[in-house]
């Protein structure tokens, strides 16, 4: 059951950076910090010695700033970054282009005409001349795809790269942000600074719509075929009425069907200019280096004349609890949620000790009472999700143990959740708990990548990328009244959604 | 200058010096640019070499056989020790699978009165203690932030050579193992890894052994501590420790610390090599389903093949995670048919399974096996080109110092290939000898080991949605009709002991069940 639990919380967002970073040794003095003139962020950390680096290029752009009926475009540009430039990926730019072109409009306007059927009411006679439409440009589609991708190599790359010495290259998009990762040796700086400045400048976005099905079948993989990622979507689209956090990252099924490239284009041109950018590199090298490189390939992108615009979506106070009832094949889950004030209000930092208090390893409150002593399931976690960039959520699982049911397992996390409400913690359960915020956030700072996405996600957050640091230094100054306060305020009921997972023919409910 | 050489001459000139080195790509003959021209392209780029003097670990003996593997690292915060064990669920007694991984989850100090004694321990200084069961080492790992090093050092040493024995920690496996098993099929992907494993392997091979509710039940203290008794011995153990200490005196307290840990670890098992397999098509229904996983293959090569380093250019070429890999640019880039391809000829850590996998959507079902069996068939019967092959040596060329990149990463390498009776410079000549397969030698080695007639075939999904499209014609493979694998339903297994803090199970739950796995025609 590890495992799966394992599973579980491998699909969650930015679960450590939600919880703030650690003590210790923050070489704030090392750090290499520099904003070029197009706006963009230069992030450095040398680690002398290390013969390898990490690269990140961080987007502030995420599943929040998508615009209605185009959710999962962010995510799509992250695929799209990996099909080639107008030099990588290329046989004879000037003869693939034509082909490009037709492609991609061609396929827009499958997508358009297959997005127009089934959804609004129309005749009969209508929807059989718009299937005999559908046929007839998907046989122009499929027929000019393969002569397009004849004239292209849409693998380099990533071919690239990987001949390199590349390792964990990859890429991610949450609610907040879109990046790009790479780890390579420390003698190929200058490889990668060509690579990411160059998809970011020049892309091109090869099969385009072929992309969109390998999307569809990801979406297939990690949420419709996984009982977790189905209830952590419902909980999300019931915690927010109005906020796009209600909205998945990867994208609805049918908006991810109807993309076009044209959408994706203009999403991209206005999302990924130089000033929404933050590049980070943490390891083996020179920052004079670094910098050098970076103002030469990142000094290049041209800043945009219509940047982002940010979310305005203010939630109305709760009415109620909601709940939500999930039933896929698998064993029942319990998922239960709070909305919570965000980044950088005080309630969000005592959030943090709170979720570590109750739910943070086997010696949390959760799990040595649902666990350890009622043996009402075999696994707890908590996390905070779904982005960082707005006020969010505080959310709670637990694994039921049969004949323990969901509500059994709700009940008894209601209880040590308004027992907090009530009593204010002793200071050595709060110090402890700090004291393990504070060393989990050192160990993901420890390696190269943790390190640089952290960096890259405090620098888009608050402008400094250390501000970890300062987090962390708070967090002991949190009294246990102040974790009551806070969890009698998140905790009430009227805040809350459940989420219930039974395996079909299995209603939930208690005994 | 071709790329190979360009990689060989880096190499010997590194290894003359006694360094570790990720060697320059070539650089190509074309003009080089202006100076005041953004390159465009990597090949007009020029990449000094990587010079890098990783420290190489210092290895000691203790008295009782134990062998040491000391990193001192000034620039690591705190300590990480790891203690690596020739043992592993291989070493489980047939008549209680699980028993290893029932160790691992239970293992602490006797220095402690309860399990939740030691956590608190652990929590009030931040320590992570784990333990875990591969299939053939049993491994004990403790991650310490600074200045708890002689905390850390006598709970890992307690661990290990004086470890408690409490019933309490049995009966709380049981009850969390037994949920496992009721949920043991939840997740698509791992039934099908699973039983495409027991259709190539056999189900009752000591690779595939599983655990039922019966064996759950059966689990007590003693076996947990009898386990631990014959396997967690010092002959049997590779200790090492990579972080800030001083390496002397770390040595000076590991001796200290196991003294009366006495040798006499039992025998790895000797284990025969699995029959291979019948040819078939299987498939397993599970209604509803959004997906179906799909797995293709037959027997592989085990890790200490002759031709390993044939068998691991391949792999890479062929299936691995690399988006550049023939399998993810066929399969994903060119038919978005999945998400993610995978393949390997084996040395896998077990008996050695060529095995591919996918998942798509069930109406693709049959186009994705088609397409796999193809992908097969080529690798079986055409040359490997030797520009694939040599694009497949420059990433492991290059991206070999990631072996060596921090103190861990080398500590764990070491003690990892220790372990497994690895000559000391296994790690650093094995660039070159993967460098020197030939692409003939590739090329021949896929043709003897992949054999695209003798292929086992697996689809997990509702069937309702894949079946009648596995016909022969669809296929491209004439399998026989498709034989259902029903699975046991653990579902509503029950402990046979009263647990008195749980609910009380209602009239239906009746006694342990066990059913076991048969294929039958629809």
């Amino acid at each position: 059951m590890l495992r799966l639990v394992r599973h579980l919380l491998a699909t969650l967002p930015f679960l450590l950076a939600a919880t703030a970073a650690s003590a210790g040794d923050w070489p704030r003095e090392d750090l290499v910090l520099r904003k070029l003139d197009n706006g963009l962020t230069l992030v450095g950390l040398p680690r002398p010695g290390s013969p390898v680096f990490c690269g990140v290029v961080m987007a502030r752009v995420g599943s929040v700033d998508e615009p209605a009926g185009m959710t999962g475009v962010a995510h799509m540009m992250e695929h799209m970054a990996f099909k080639g430039t107008r030099h990588i990926g290329v046989v004879d730019y000037a003869a693939e282009e034509p082909l490009l072109e037709e492609s991609l409009s061609v396929g827009d306007e499958l997508a358009r005409l297959e997005s127009s059927i089934g959804s609004e009411v129309r005749g009969a006679d209508e929807i059989e001349a718009l299937r005999k439409r559908v046929e007839a440009l998907r046989e122009r589609s499929e027929a000019i795809r393969a002569k397009h991708l004849a004239a292209c190599d849409p693998g380099e790359f990533f071919r690239l790269y990987g001949q390199h010495g590349a390792v964990g290259l990859n890429a991610a998009t949450s609610p907040d942000f879109v990046h790009y990762v790479v780890n390579l040796p420390s003698n190929k700086m200058e490889l990668w600074a060509l690579m990411e400045s160059q998809r970011l400048s020049e892309p091109v976005f090869r099969d385009f719509h072929a992309e969109r099905a390998v999307v569809a079948e990801e979406r297939r993989l990690r949420v419709d075929s996984n009982p977790f990622g189905k209830c952590y979507e419902a909980a999300c689209a019931a915690l927010f009425d109005v906020h796009p956090y209600r909205n998945p990252s990867i994208g609805w099924p049918s908006d991810i069907a109807a993309l076009t490239a044209e959408e994706g284009a203009a999403f991209h041109a206005r999302h990924f200019g130089p000033g929404n950018l933050v590049v980070v590199a943490v390891g083996g090298f020179e920052p004079d280096e670094f910098l050098a490189l970076g103002e030469r390939y990142f000094g290049r992108l041209r800043p945009v004349a219509e940047g982002p615009r940010p979310v305005h979506a203010i939630e109305a106070p709760p009415t109620g609890e909601r709940r939500i009832e999930v039933s896929l094949p698998g064993g029942p889950l319990a998922l239960l949620a709070f909305r919570k004030k965000g980044i950088p209000t005080r309630e969000d930092l005592v959030c943090d000790l709170v979720v570590q208090l109750l739910a943070g390893g086997e010696s949390s409150r959760l799990s040595r009472r649902l666990v350890d002593e009622e043996r009402a399931a075999i696994a707890v976690s908590g996390f905070v999700g779904p982005g960082l960039r707005y006020d969010n959520a505080i959310f709670f699982l637990a694994i039921p143990r049969a004949p323990w049911s969901v509500d059994d397992c709700v009940a008894l996390m209601r209880d040590e959740l308004e027992r907090l409400g009530r009593e204010a913690p002793d200071a050595a359960e709060a110090r402890r708990a700090a004291l393990n915020v504070k060393a989990r956030v050192a160990r993901e700072a420890r390696g190269n990548q943790g390190m640089a996405v952290m960096l890259a996600q405090y620098a888009h957050l608050t402008g400094d990328p250390l501000a970890p640091e300062t987090f962390l230094a708070d967090l002991e100054t949190v009294t246990p009244e102040e974790i009551r306060d806070v969890a009698r305020r998140v905790f009430a009921r009227e805040n809350g959604v459940l989420v219930a997972q039974n395996p079909p023919g299995q209603a939930g409910g208690g005994r | 200058m071709n790329i190979r050489l360009a990689i060989r001459r880096s190499l010997s000139i590194c290894a003359a010096a006694g360094f570790l080195a990720a060697p320059a790509r070539a650089i190509a003959d074309s003009p080089p640019e202006p100076v005041d021209v953004l390159p465009t392209r990597p090949e007009q780029l020029q990449f000094k070499a990587l010079e890098f003097h990783p420290r190489p670990p210092e290895t000691r003996t203790l008295a009782n056989g134990a062998r040491l593997v000391l990193v001192a690292d000034e620039s690591w915060p705190g300590v990480v020790l790891t203690a690596r064990f020739r043992a592993g669920a291989l070493c489980d007694p047939e008549d209680l699978p699980g028993l290893a991984a029932s160790v691992a989850a239970t293992l602490r100090p006797a220095s402690f009165a309860s399990a939740e004694a030691f956590r608190l321990y652990l929590d009030e200084r931040a320590i992570l203690f784990t333990a875990a069961a591969e299939p053939s080492s049993f491994v004990v790992r403790v991650d310490a932030p600074p200045g708890v090093l002689d905390d850390a050092l006598a709970l890992f040493a307690d661990a290990i050579a004086r470890p408690a024995a409490a019933m309490l920690d049995a009966e709380t496996r049981r009850f969390r193992w037994i949920e496992e098993l009721r949920r043991r099929d939840d997740n698509a992907a791992a039934v099908a890894d699973r039983e495409f494993a027991k259709l190539v392997l056999g189900a009752d091979a000591p690779w595939t052994r599983e655990a039922f509710p019966e064996h759950v039940a059966a689990l007590a203290a003693e076996r947990l501590a009898a386990f631990h008794s014959a396997w967690l011995r010092p002959d049997n153990a590779v200790i090492g420790a990579a972080g800030n200490f001083d390496a002397e005196a770390l040595a000076a307290s590991l001796k200290e610390r196991f003294a009366g840990w006495e040798p006499g670890a039992a025998a790895f098992p000797e284990l025969q090599p699995p029959a291979p397999p019948k040819r078939g098509l299987y498939y397993i229904d599970r209604p509803g389903a959004p997906n179906v996983e799909i797995r293709i293959g037959h027997l592989g090569a085990p890790p200490q093949a002759p031709d390993h380093y044939a068998i691991a250019a391949i792999n890479r070429l062929y299936g691995s995670v690399d988006l550049g890999s023939r399998l993810s640019r066929r399969l994903r880039g060119e038919r978005a048919l999945t998400y993610d391809a995978r393949g390997a000829i084996g040395l896998d850590e077990g008996a050695g399974i060529f095995r591919n996998s996918l998942a798509t959507r069930p109406e693709s079902a049959a186009e994705a096996v088609r397409a796999l069996a193809g992908e097969i068939r080529r690798l079986a019967t055409e040359p490997i080109p030797p520009a694939e092959l040599a694009a497949a040596q420059d990433a492991s060329a290059n991206g070999f110092v990631f072996a060596y990149a921090t103190s861990g990463e080398l500590m764990e390498n070491a003690v990892r290939f220790a372990s497994r009776g690895e000559p000391d410079d296994y790690l650093p000549t094995y660039l070159e000898r993967l460098l020197a397969v030939t692409s003939e030698e590739a090329t021949a080695c896929a043709a003897e080991r992949v054999d695209p007639e003798a292929l086992v075939v697996l689809v997990v999904g509702d069937a309702s949605r894949f079946l009648d499209d596995l016909s022969p014609e669809r296929l491209g493979l004439d399998l026989g009709p498709p034989l259902r694998i029903d699975l046991p339903d653990f579902s509503g297994a029950r402990l046979p002991e009263t647990d008195e803090k749980a609910p009380p199970i209602d009239e239906n739950g009746g006694p342990v069940v066990s059913i076991h796995v048969r294929a039958r025609r629809p």
